[in-house]
């Protein structure tokens, strides 16, 4: 009988305090190892720096909203800007670019822009790159180019499992149920190569496609032909750079004058994130130290736990001892079973918590539009073993110390 | 805002995340204590903080905002007059007449005799580092002085120099 | 430390046990000098508390010798470190005890193959069964303790002791727990096993019926001179 069979031994023979020490590793392992992974998902998702938007030109309403609807693909947009005011603001000497979209359809789940061409050829998504449609990169097909085309974002292609050729019908809202416009048959043409942005979770057609799309009021319709009356959700806005790459200043000037208009506003993203952050920011730790504490609740559980075995198993180990066994062997057994209570803890910890992902992110995915993945692998995934060996080993110290000065004869039963 | 936004922030909150975005480092809104100047340049009162006069120097150029009072500087106020006369003292100069001509700021809808936004040129703003300039102004319809100091503005109630 | 190749396998003079020390030690064993040798089956009688179980102790290195020399398969026990000692007794020395000391969660073949685990030997599975076999309990291999009869559970006291192959098998009143009916049939099988396994037995125990099938006994009252003394005894 090996030195590990014995331990195993041991644990089956104290299974229900066992068990309960290990559930209680598990839940606070699976709590870390959720929030954690939330938290490296919605960082990485929501700390890149505008997604080469510089700013936003959007209605008046919440900043907050029109970017998470503008950059994010997230939430609606509170309102409608005027084209005209748009072509003002992309005459200004330091707009470099300025691109303008209109939002409010969905397929499958995704949400359908109508956008100017130029996104999908000119706009630079993050500096110094383009939109794919590479094979290579993992692209198909080209930009549209008729009104009945459309290109899908990769993340959207995978999940509704895409072709070039497909065809489909936009539904009016971003919410499931709403009205079809079944008489319009749009066409993929492309198929965005990943850019590991929020870009590749939407679907775009052309701007004047929006327009004329059945179904539509007349008022609508006819924004398509006279500029007077046309309206967009809004557009993005690249500032030119100085020397060094920085924004120009005068961005400052422009976000202040457009503020004072009636209708409109413009909102910089890197100006909004930050206020977000730091908000969740609080929430973010205030979990994280549950989580840890929850942990540490269940180590001390697991302490006192092999503590009181102990008890029970002096005459054993005793045994042990008169049969050959070292003071060290004996450390050894009750530090092993603590690592091992540990280490089952915490795998049973990390599959439970990316099960929580799994079913939470479904939930956040109806409600909010946000993705997470229940197989994305955080920071705590990979310490979680060498995390448990500590805290078994830990838990199990003073339990062994004791085991390790535990009298021999004392604890066996002579009589002569 | 819609009734998602509130789900939309539960969900937040269980999305988490540390660390800060790099923030763009000209003039990105931060909150201070004090007033702040929006477009960079510095703060002047009026009247007794009825609103601000905020001025910039760009070479040849004076820019003034003619801004709310309090903490209320990022909102505009026109202004009916269509040029206003400074007397400017320079040290070591004497002093000097500067016209500030009304400059709308054509996104915001403005035009001349609705104008928050007001433009002077000189030689010799290019390389002044110091004055002080007086004037008036009817501003919110009464009829103010107008003391600028630059660059150290003007707040007598908060010291001077808020930026 | 040097082995010395001989049949003398216990070879003690001058064996002194002290628990305590300054004016609260007491003095448990003093014995002047006691040989065995190998192969040979010894019975020690004596009443209980006269330090029987003590003197066994010291033979299985489990107390170290307070003074004198005592040498058990070669090995002096008395320079030992308490470690080399555990080594010692995991290789050479099989014990039984009265009242069995048999792990309550491990089945019977479990608790032999637990006699080997710590010897230098693998675990042998046949081997334990064969051993079981020979003690007559094949047919509760897989049985716990508490499933079995107090002389089931001696039987495999006996089996576990003889795991090791140790050269020494120790029995401290091994018959004093069971009923009488099967207090002849233990200590035969015991004489039996250690006579077929070569191993040298010691017995300690309080009952006449036991040291009538020794040839060898020792009445420890004059063996221990530390018994000559009124008001000592084992802590």
């Amino acid at each position: 009988m090996s030195f590990w069979r014995i331990v195993l031994k041991s644990l089956k023979h104290h299974h229900f305090s066992n068990g309960l020490a290990a559930i209680s590793i598990a839940m606070g392992v699976a709590l870390l190892v959720a929030v954690y992974s939330l938290k490296e998902q919605s960082h990485n998702t929501f700390t890149q720096v505008g997604l080469g938007v510089d700013a936003v030109l959007g209605p008046k309403g919440s900043p907050l909203q029109i970017v998470l609807n503008a950059v994010y693909h997230l939430e609606d947009m509170p309102g409608k800007i005027k084209w005209t005011y748009y072509r003002e603001v992309e005459k200004e000497p330091i707009v470099a670019q300025a691109i303008p979209f209109v939002v409010g359809h969905s397929y499958g789940g995704f949400r359908v822009n109508a956008i100017d061409g130029r996104f999908l050829t000119e706009f630079e998504y993050l500096p110094g790159k383009t939109f794919s449609f590479s094979e290579k990169l993992g692209g198909q097909g080209r930009p549209f180019i008729a009104p009945d085309e459309a290109v899908a974002g990769w993340a959207v292609a995978r999940r509704l499992n895409l072709k070039l050729g497909d065809t489909f019908s936009p539904v009016c809202g971003v919410k499931e149920g709403g009205p079809i416009h079944e008489k319009d048959i749009l066409r993929f043409v492309g198929i965005l190569a990943p850019t590991g942005t929020p870009h590749d979770r939407a679907i775009y057609i052309p701007l004047e496609t929006f327009y004329g799309l059945s179904g539509h009021p007349r008022e609508t319709v006819i924004m398509a032909h006279l500029e007077e009356y046309r309206e967009i959700s809004g557009a993005y806005i690249k500032i030119k750079r100085i020397r060094g790459g920085a924004l120009h200043p005068g961005i400052q000037d422009l976000k202040f004058e457009i503020n004072q208009s009636d209708r409109n506003q413009l909102v910089v993203p890197a100006e909004v994130m930050p206020r977000l952050h730091n908000i969740i920011g609080w929430v973010d730790r205030v979990l994280i130290t549950i989580a840890i504490m929850l942990t540490v609740l269940s180590a001390l559980f697991l302490f006192f736990s092999l503590l009181s075995a102990l008890r029970e198993m002096r005459r054993d180990l005793a045994l042990f001892r008169a049969l050959g066994a070292t003071r060290k062997t004996i450390m050894g057994l009750v530090i092993s079973e603590a690592l091992i209570i540990s280490l089952l803890g915490g795998l049973v910890g990390l599959a439970l918590g990316h099960c929580l992902i799994g079913v939470g992110a479904h939930f956040i995915k109806v409600e909010s539009g946000v993705d997470f993945s229940a197989g994305y692998l955080s920071m705590i995934d990979w310490l979680l073993v060498p995390a448990a060996i500590l805290l078994g080993i830990l838990a199990g110290l003073v339990p062994g110390i004791q085991a390790y000065r535990l009298g021999v004869l004392k604890n066996l039963s002579t009589v002569s | 805002m819609k009734n998602r936004l509130p789900v939309l922030f539960v969900a937040f909150c269980t999305v988490l995340f540390l660390g800060k975005l790099s923030t763009y480092s000209n003039g990105a809104e931060e909150h201070h204590g004090g007033h702040e100047a929006h477009h960079g340049g510095v703060l002047n009162v009026i009247g007794e903080e009825v609103g601000h006069v905020e001025v910039r120097i760009e070479g040849d150029t004076l820019v003034a905002w003619f801004v709310g009072g309090g903490h209320d500087t990022n909102r505009a106020v026109p202004i009916k007059d269509k040029e206003i006369a400074l007397k400017v003292s320079v040290p070591g100069k004497g002093e000097m007449t500067l016209i500030l001509n009304a400059s709308p700021m054509k996104l915001a809808g403005e035009k001349v005799g609705h104008c928050s936004r007001f433009v002077a040129k000189a030689d010799w703003l290019r390389e002044v580092k110091e004055f002080q300039a007086r004037g008036e102004v009817v501003f919110k319809g009464i009829l103010h002085e107008l003391l600028i100091k630059y660059p150290k503005g003007h707040d007598p109630m908060h010291g001077q120099g808020s930026h | 430390m040097a082995i010395k190749k001989s049949s003398t396998i216990i070879d003690l003079d001058s064996l002194e046990i002290v628990f305590g020390s300054g004016r609260d030690a007491l003095k448990v064993l003093d014995i002047p000098y006691w040989r065995v040798e190998e192969g040979d089956q010894v019975s020690i009688f004596g009443p209980s508390g006269s330090g029987k179980s003590t003197f066994l102790n010291a033979l299985a290195g489990l107390l170290s010798p307070s003074s004198g020399r005592l040498t058990v398969c070669g090995h002096s026990l008395e320079r030992m470190s308490e470690t080399q000692r555990d080594h010692f007794r995991a290789q050479y020395i099989g014990y039984i005890y009265q009242n069995f000391n048999l792990l309550q969660g491990f089945t019977a073949l479990e608790n032999v193959l637990v006699g080997m685990t710590f010897s230098p030997r693998k675990a042998d599975i046949k081997e334990a069964e064969s051993l079981l076999d020979e003690v007559g309990l094949s047919h509760r291999l897989g049985y716990h303790p508490s499933q079995m009869s107090s002389g089931e559970q001696q039987r495999v006291a006996v089996a576990r002791a003889l795991a090791n192959r140790p050269k020494v098998l120790l029995a401290d009143e091994p018959t004093a727990s069971l009923h009488p009916v099967n207090k002849e049939d233990v200590l035969r099988l015991l004489l039996d096993v250690c006579e077929k396994h070569g191993c040298t037995l010691v017995v300690v125990t309080h009952e006449r019926e036991v040291i009538a099938l020794f040839k060898n006994t020792v009445t420890f009252l004059e063996f221990n001179r530390a018994c000559q003394h009124p008001g000592r005894g084992e802590p």
